[in-house]
């Protein structure tokens, strides 16, 4: 396999699209949790981990662009072969690919529960499974252009959401954030770890940015759509931690949820209803984009159609959804997955650029030393 | 393209039978439920329901269940009735005093539980009972028992006699250290539901009972009030000069009464003394004049000054009559507690801890009334 990617024109997309890919890609179904497990950590500092961890996210992803940038046009699969070898950089890229496919099957499972709490409790998970999954089939068989699309038309679509959180916001508590400062190092970060499986997803640019048609412009849209996902995880945990009583908030599973329920209206009484359902919009490009991470993973690493995995892994997802059944599988499945995803996403980065350096200076000196003798 | 439309089409009518379907006039939807315990312990439901069948005439209709939880107890009434009762639409939940003495939080728990039940359902505690309270209503009120009954409280609520007390805000003032509950009580009087009291709450236990009359003096810690009226008896002596002169003579009462309408009411808390409890709480009022018993010319700076200090006067005195009251119950409506746990050193407060120490609290009232406004006659 090629370490470098070939792409034909027609298939590559502008830089400035990365911030809408970045931003739909991270806020999924995390945030709905996301309040109270930064809260059970971090307290009333709560927002200061989000802080801290949109300042190391901003660190990895400058450590990501360092690793990207020192290829002429590769993703991190052809990267890891590239340094590790044939026979362990498919291991790694595999890795990759196992931890996408869990991803995308905890968002999944995720969404299709809310909507059995909220909305429909007897609906079978096999029907949302099929009515997602065709949606997800469709989009990634329209390929990558209508992918990013999807995310910036979604993008668009969802954020009015935002504005609903007047209403709680006002009913808020200022005395549940005092006093200030009262949290410890440690719970901080415990607390910005809290928020791994809310911001995962950002690692979507080591697959995607082989398709960047203006690579230099690259920076700005990715930092910016970190900064903006953070942001909106910051206004929800905010308006949550002043809105619910701290034992109310350590309680609640879909505390940003729960937020919506004292929206009304004239026209529609429980507005609630109504976000849930929206909620589709935020929870399906997340879904997209992670397929199509796991079908291009298949194909750079195995050479497989992009068709072929999209609907095998489909049918396997259909059947997996509908045999969870108890709620703390879920709840497990999204540990497991926050677990390692913090390697992969967080740390892994880190040691795989100072790999590539000294590669990079030891194939120097060889080339050197070849042109010697 | 028709083959796709044809496939759009054919997908929108199967998928949407996969969706569980809920025929409207097979529901009855509950809109006011009162919660009350019977002599043996078990939970009696009486719901007034709203059906939208073409057949009937009345489209609300009460009807009872009972069983050890709330749930069961709508399961039972379901028994009762050919229709479907559903909970998404309760706009109002009563509890017989009875029940709200043992505590409130065993029956809030399914509400809370219940992903469809709305947070913006009001809370009430019934006197002596929910079911007395629902059962003369309807005999007296004729339609619509549960709007009527969600509609007082909700007028009480934006005339600033009430606080909000939704179930979020019972639960947000439960679950805060230092900060107890209240609803208000609905009895009947002349055969009709009136609010009559402000029930108070130790945790989620029903304590005692004030005046509605008297629910602003807690309303204003919460929110900014603006239109409540209030009436204060005022000592006649220092007005005895600014009498109007025919009504001179008859000084046949010592006090007389005077009736305002809050135009705007704040309230500010400080805490001045961690250690001993001691707090300082102004309450600026500013007041437009109505009404009084006795006829005083209030023209002129010197009568208003001295009619405002003398409801300053009977604000203090009402205030500090309340907190010694409340002081006695044990339950802190105002949320003290809270403004104490800000203040302390780790910021972990009890509601055990609070409870022990309220009793001790020192607070200065402050209130600052002005009266801005006297109508049209001087």
């Amino acid at each position: 396999m090629d370490v470098n990617v070939k792409l034909k024109e027609n298939l590559q997309i502008r830089a400035f699209y990365l911030f809408f890919i970045i931003v739909t890609i991270q806020v999924g179904v995390g945030i709905m949790g996301a309040p109270m497990y930064i809260f059970v950590e971090a307290r009333q500092d709560s927002w200061v981990s989000i802080i801290i961890a949109l300042l190391y996210i901003l660190m990895v992803l400058f450590v990501m662009l360092l690793i990207l940038n020192s290829y002429e046009n590769a993703d991190i699969f052809g990267i890891q072969v590239d340094i590790f070898g044939k026979w362990i950089g498919k291991i790694l890229g595999t890795i990759y690919i196992v931890y996408f496919i869990f991803t995308f099957f905890s968002v999944l499972v995720t969404y299709i529960e809310v909507i059995q709490i909220f909305i429909f409790p007897k609906i079978s998970p096999f029907f949302l499974g099929i009515l997602l999954l065709l949606l997800v089939i469709y989009s990634i068989v329209g390929g990558i252009r209508v992918i990013v699309g999807v995310s910036f038309t979604f993008f668009v679509l969802s954020h009015w959401l935002l504005f609903l959180l007047y209403e709680p916001a006002l009913r808020m508590d200022l005395t549940h954030f005092q006093p200030v400062f009262d949290a410890s190092i440690i719970e901080l970060l415990n607390g910005a770890k809290a928020t791994s499986y809310t911001f995962m997803g950002f690692e979507i640019l080591f697959i995607i940015y082989p398709y960047i048609q203006n690579k230099k412009q690259a920076k700005f849209p990715v930092y910016f759509g970190v900064f903006w996902s953070a942001m909106i995880v910051f206004i929800a945990t905010v308006v949550a931690i002043g809105y619910f009583s701290p034992q109310q908030l350590e309680q609640l599973e879909w505390s940003v949820l729960s937020l919506f329920k004292i929206v009304t209206f004239p026209f529609i009484e429980r507005f609630d209803y109504v976000v849930i359902a929206e909620w589709m919009m935020v929870a399906l490009p997340t879904l997209i984009l992670l397929m199509w991470g796991i079908t291009r993973g298949v194909k750079r690493v195995y050479n497989i159609r992009q068709k072929t995995t999209l609907y095998i892994v489909s049918v396997l997802f259909l059947f997996g959804c509908s045999f969870i059944t108890y709620h703390h599988v879920i709840i497990n499945l999204i540990s497991n997955v926050a677990d390692v995803g913090f390697w992969l996403v967080y740390v892994y980065p880190f040691f795989l650029l100072p790999i590539i350096y000294v590669k990079k200076k030891w194939r120097q000196k060889q080339k050197e030393s070849g042109k010697k003798s | 393209m028709i083959k796709r439309i044809i496939i759009i089409l054919f997908l929108v009518f199967s998928l949407s039978g996969c969706v569980q379907s809920k025929t409207i006039e097979r529901l009855g939807i509950i809109n006011t439920r009162g919660v009350d315990l019977r002599d043996d312990n078990e939970i009696e439901a009486t719901m007034v329901i709203y059906k939208f069948d073409l057949e009937t005439k009345n489209i609300s209709e009460i009807i009872t269940g009972t069983g050890h939880t709330v749930k069961d107890a709508r399961e039972n009434a379901n028994l009762k009735t050919g229709i479907q009762l559903a909970s998404g639409q309760i706009n109002l939940e009563l509890y017989g005093v009875e029940v709200a003495e043992q505590g409130l939080m065993r029956q809030i728990d399914t509400l809370v539980r219940d992903a469809r039940v709305s947070d913006t359902m009001l809370l009430a505690v019934g006197n002596p009972t929910a079911s007395e309270i629902i059962n003369t209503s309807e005999k007296n009120v004729g339609t619509n028992v549960g709007q009527y009954l969600h509609d007082i409280i909700q007028q009480n609520i934006k005339t600033d006699v009430l606080s909000r007390v939704t179930l979020q805000d019972f639960m947000h003032m439960y679950y805060d250290a230092g900060h107890d509950p209240f609803l208000p009580t609905i009895t009947i009087t002349e055969q009709k539901p009136t609010i009559t009291a402000l029930a108070l709450f130790k945790n989620d236990k029903l304590v005692g009972q004030i005046p509605i009359e008297k629910a602003y003096q807690i309303a204003i810690f919460n929110k900014k009030i603006k239109s409540v009226a209030l009436e204060f008896p005022i000592p006649t002596k220092p007005f005895e000069k600014y009498m109007k002169k025919d009504d001179y003579n008859d000084i046949d009462s010592d006090t007389f009464y005077a009736l305002f309408t809050a135009l705007k009411g704040t309230s500010k808390t400080k805490m001045t003394d961690v250690k001993n409890l001691h707090y300082q709480t102004d309450i600026t009022l500013k007041l437009s004049l109505h009404e009084l018993t006795k006829e005083i010319n209030v023209k002129g700076p010197e009568v208003i000054k001295l009619l405002e200090k003398q409801v300053e006067k009977e604000i203090t005195h009402q205030y500090e009559e309340l907190l010694t009251k409340l002081k006695k119950l044990n339950s802190d409506p105002f949320g003290y507690g809270s403004i104490y746990r800000t203040n302390k050193a780790d910021g972990k407060l009890k509601k055990s801890e609070w409870h022990d120490k309220f009793p001790d609290i020192e607070v200065d009232f402050n209130v600052n009334v002005k009266i801005i406004r006297h109508g049209t006659i001087p």
